[in-house]
């Protein structure tokens, strides 16, 4: 019954974890999140019990980064500088914007295909295509640094 | 149904891999998978590539929230800068489980009442104080002990009342000082800084409420602290340290009885 707040809460970090993998500097990733943080508490009213609050939160942070301040920084994200999130997955930085959003809800948010249509506002049949062409970019170039490295070896 | 009859796609390689499939689909995939060897492979890498960036961001999640992130404080600036703030204060005051509520889901809670909010606020403010100067070694205070005098009258000229730091000796605590704290309403509390013999500090934090204001004592704890509050004669008092409830108990008194006394 008063749950909203503490089911707000205990989402936060999962949204830490997807903000920051997404602007891959958690300095940015914590701004992004106390933005959507912020939305969210304007719209609380609009939560029903059905709500899936994690879903609700992240499609709230998608809709913030669309916005154009957020584009701006997504792009000097790509860029050296702050502090770097320890990306053992550095190839990720290499994949479209929409491809990566996919891939991280996908695999480490663990969100159904459905709920990553919604949270992006795309079709599902687009998350499937974002979600192969994204899997496929990443193992194309896990192929070519693994021949760069024989040849370098 | 064989795997022949019913082709599977690249959707359904995905669904794999992402272990979305239901057991029987899940065997065909994999009976599939077997007898193309290039396939697998492609599907292999893709499951390395799930088990790899689930690895590297698992440990984010775990890392403790920074204050910034914290909702109470976010909806404690967002009261401030908002005309439908009750609404927001009503969060605040279900969040530390003070009010009742008939069920924030269901449409708007009840408005809480001035003193629950009061109390509220009293509760966040020591808390938040007590965190950023009680553990701060070098600089807790502004004003030391040794001028007790100066420091009592500095904040009743402040707060434009008569405060002054209760002797803790009682109940073993030493007092360190004293500094100016502002509140969300861009008015001015004083906080008192206490130690005891083991270096364990306690706060106490004072503020001018409302004269009509007036709550009984309600404790409260976070992490390693617990304290309590309570409205008295226009003042909000809230102690907090590392204690126990009858070390709180005992100091609650001393404080509650020294500010009956005149002078």
């Amino acid at each position: 019954m008063c749950g909203a707040v503490s089911d707000i809460q205990a989402c936060i970090p999962a949204l830490r974890r997807h903000a920051s993998a997404l602007l891959r500097n958690k300095r940015d990733g914590d701004d992004l999140v106390r933005a959507c943080l912020s939305r969210a508490l304007e719209q609380v009213r609009a939560l029903s019990e059905q709500t899936d609050m994690r879903a609700w939160l992240l499609s709230i942070l998608h809709g913030e980064l669309a916005s154009r301040s957020w584009q701006a920084r997504l792009r000097r994200a790509s860029r050296p500088g702050g502090e770097p999130v320890q990306d053992p997955l550095r190839d990720l930085d290499r994949l479209a914007d929409q491809q990566r959003a996919v891939l991280l809800l996908v695999a480490i948010e663990d969100l159904s295909y459905a709920d990553v249509a919604q949270i992006l506002g795309i079709p599902q049949g687009a998350v499937m295509a974002l979600l192969a062409d994204g899997r496929e970019r990443l193992r194309q170039l896990g192929v070519d640094d693994a021949v760069a490295g024989r040849r370098m070896g | 149904m064989t795997a022949a009859e019913r082709p599977i796609s690249e959707d359904e390689l995905h669904a794999y891999v992402d272990d979305r499939l239901g057991a029987a689909r899940r065997l065909e995939v994999e009976h599939y998978l077997h007898a193309q060897p290039e396939l697998a492979r492609r599907v292999a890498a893709y499951c390395a590539q799930r088990a790899a960036l689930r690895s590297a961001f698992a440990a984010r999640a775990a890392e403790p929230i920074p204050p910034e992130l914290n909702l109470t404080r976010l909806l404690e600036s967002r009261l401030r800068q908002r005309r439908g703030w009750w609404r927001i204060a009503a969060a605040i005051v279900l969040s530390l489980g003070v009010g009742g509520a008939a069920g924030w889901y269901l449409g708007l809670p009840a408005k809480p009442d001035r003193t629950q909010l009061a109390v509220s606020l009293l509760q966040q403010e020591a808390m938040s104080s007590h965190a950023v100067y009680a553990t701060d070694r070098r600089h807790p205070i502004e004003v030391a002990a040794a001028e007790r005098d100066h420091l009592a009258q500095w904040l009743s000229n402040r707060l434009r009342r008569s405060v002054a730091p209760p002797d803790l000796s009682l109940a073993g605590y030493r007092l360190l000082g004293g500094r100016l704290l502002a509140t969300e309403r861009g008015a001015a509390a004083a906080l008192f800084i206490y130690e005891d013999a083991q270096g364990n500090r306690l706060s106490l934090l004072m503020r001018p409420m409302a004269p009509e204001l007036q709550a009984p004592r309600s404790d409260m704890s976070q992490s390693a602290v617990n304290g309590c509050t309570w409205i008295e004669k226009g003042i909000g008092y809230a102690v907090v340290a590392a204690m126990s409830d009858d070390a709180l108990d005992h100091v609650a008194q001393q404080i509650s009885q020294q500010a009956g006394e005149p002078g």
